[in-house]
């Protein structure tokens, strides 16, 4: 009987090339990481998306891909700590041939972010060659140095998607995130992106402040023709010093998941993953899908688990010394990412649901990956916040 | 009695902006979309794979004629009808309706 699974599988033990990871190549804390969170479990054990994903994949499906730390905004979340350009960014001609790698190994799509995309020198050569190789391509920006001129000449590469951020859906509340004026641009680089009939979603990290403007950003969105695109914040970068400022409290959470239900056509990107333990499953990936179906590569050739994990602990490989195929087949970290253990929820009745969400988050808030997710929807109540009004 | 490809009253054809990649335990569809704007299917069958791929580069994405030449027995061929249903009501083929043919046990309408 043929069987069409969404994200739901067999695992396979025959990837030859996939040799079982070295634990003495990893980086000591990563190892004891790893470690602490106990055998993965067998195919027989593991369910929804986890008894597929973790067999691993011939190639990502997405490549995340922070092609410059250049940026022109300081946002206060900045999941990669983005301003300045690095010194040893890949070149525009390394970049393409890290083009040409991810198209042989059949890479369905890459997400450009960075840093700000279009401060990249070469970015323009780089996305004309991932149309001339037939990679789904989407940008993620913050929409402030769209000129007219841009607009159409980017109408040129359709398929491409944008992903034009804003963090609140009125002025105060986006720019105390993303910094003075942010919001005027970012709405002005939307009229010229829709102007040219480009695909667009606005993309807005959900935060205790934003929380209370999901209708009116998802009413901004309708009026660009857009679909409203609501991700998790991450202590990541500098989102660590303001994360136990800007995160949802739980009842803002278990509001957004109603929320969620009466608005079909607002995507998550698959990214909280970690409410399914509220009970109910949310649509998409219920699993991190990091080092399996995706992965991040950095601005200096560092490639991550995800974008959120940047940290050098966890450093897969380095595009400057390894090819990308090298790194993705036989990266200790990656080898043991996809074996990683359900740790301190293996026990959990919810654990089917949520997988024990997001590594990344874990790593940053308790330097563990075997305990559960800060924002574990099961664990004790929060005290009550009284920073949640602006 | 004799099937053809389309006795279940469609002609399947591939959408070409459908992506393929074959995987250890079948392969992948993946249909253009901006991260969780796409579509995205794991497929747990190399036969019904190989003959998405077949269909692509032999025949213009006309799988009704990769399964004329490629399946002879009716029990497969419906069995392979069923699994292009599912993949039409997925969003990665367009079927065609075929005029005067019927063949009630293997429909594949809805």
């Amino acid at each position: 009987m043929i069987q069409f699974v969404q994200f739901h599988g067999r695992r396979h033990e025959g990837m030859g090339s996939q040799r079982r990871a070295e634990p003495g190549a990893l980086h000591p804390l990563a190892r004891a990481a790893f470690a602490e969170t106990g055998d993965s479990p067998s195919p027989a054990q593991a369910s929804g998306s986890q008894r597929f994903l973790q067999g691993g994949l011939s190639a990502p499906i997405t490549v995340t891909w922070e092609i410059t730390a250049a940026c022109n905004l300081t946002c206060v979340h900045c999941l990669s700590s983005s301003g300045k350009r690095r010194p040893r960014e890949l070149t525009t001609e390394q970049a393409l041939a890290v083009v040409d790698e991810l198209a042989e190994m059949q890479v369905f799509q890459i997400h450009f972010g960075g840093g700000e995309p279009f401060m990249y020198p070469g970015i323009w050569r780089v996305l004309e060659r991932c149309r001339e190789r037939d990679l789904v391509m989407c940008v993620s920006t913050n929409g402030t140095l769209i000129t007219p001129e841009r607009a159409r000449r980017l109408a040129a590469l359709e398929p491409i998607y944008f992903q034009v951020s804003l963090d609140g859906a009125t002025p105060e509340t986006n720019d105390r995130i993303r910094g003075q004026d942010a919001f005027r641009r970012a709405m002005r680089g939307l009229e010229r992106l829709a102007a040219e009939g480009l695909s667009l979603t606005v993309n807005s990290v959900l935060t205790r402040y934003s929380f209370p403007e999901l209708d009116r950003l998802y009413a901004i969105a309708g009026n660009f023709g857009a679909k409203l695109r609501v991700t998790r914040l991450r202590p990541s970068g500098r989102g660590r010093a303001v994360w136990e400022e800007l995160h949802p409290t739980r009842e803002q959470y278990r509001s957004f998941v109603a929320w969620l239900r009466e608005h079909p056509d607002v995507l998550t990107a698959d990214s909280f993953f970690h409410l399914n333990a509220f009970g109910e499953r949310l649509a998409g990936l219920d699993m991190c899908g990091a080092a399996t179906a995706t992965c991040c590569i950095c601005p200096e050739g560092e490639v991550y688990p995800c974008a959120f994990f940047q940290t050098p602990e966890f450093e897969a490989g380095n595009l400057h010394e390894q090819s990308f195929r090298e790194i993705w087949r036989h990266s200790p970290v990656f080898a043991f990412y996809r074996q990683m253990g359900a740790g301190s929820c293996g026990g959990c009745v919810r654990y089917d649901l949520c997988h024990g969400g997001c590594p990344a988050t874990k790593w940053f808030v308790q330097r563990s990956l075997q305990v559960r997710d800060p924002e574990c929807v099961l664990a004790a109540p929060e005290a009550p916040c009284s920073s949640a009004a602006i | 009695m004799t099937m053809t490809a389309h006795s279940a009253g469609y002609r399947y054809r591939l959408l070409p902006e459908v992506k393929i990649r074959r995987e250890a335990f079948g392969g992948i569809l993946y249909k253009y979309g901006c991260a969780d704007r796409g579509t995205l299917s794991f497929v747990n069958s190399p036969h019904l794979i190989d003959l998405l791929l077949l269909a692509r580069e032999q025949f213009a994405g006309d799988l009704s004629a990769a399964i004329e030449q490629r399946v002879s027995s009716a029990r497969s061929r419906a069995r392979l009808l069923a699994a292009l249903d599912e993949l039409r009501k997925r969003g990665y083929l367009e079927a065609e309706v075929v005029a005067n043919k019927a063949a009630p046990e293997a429909t594949a309408a809805e």
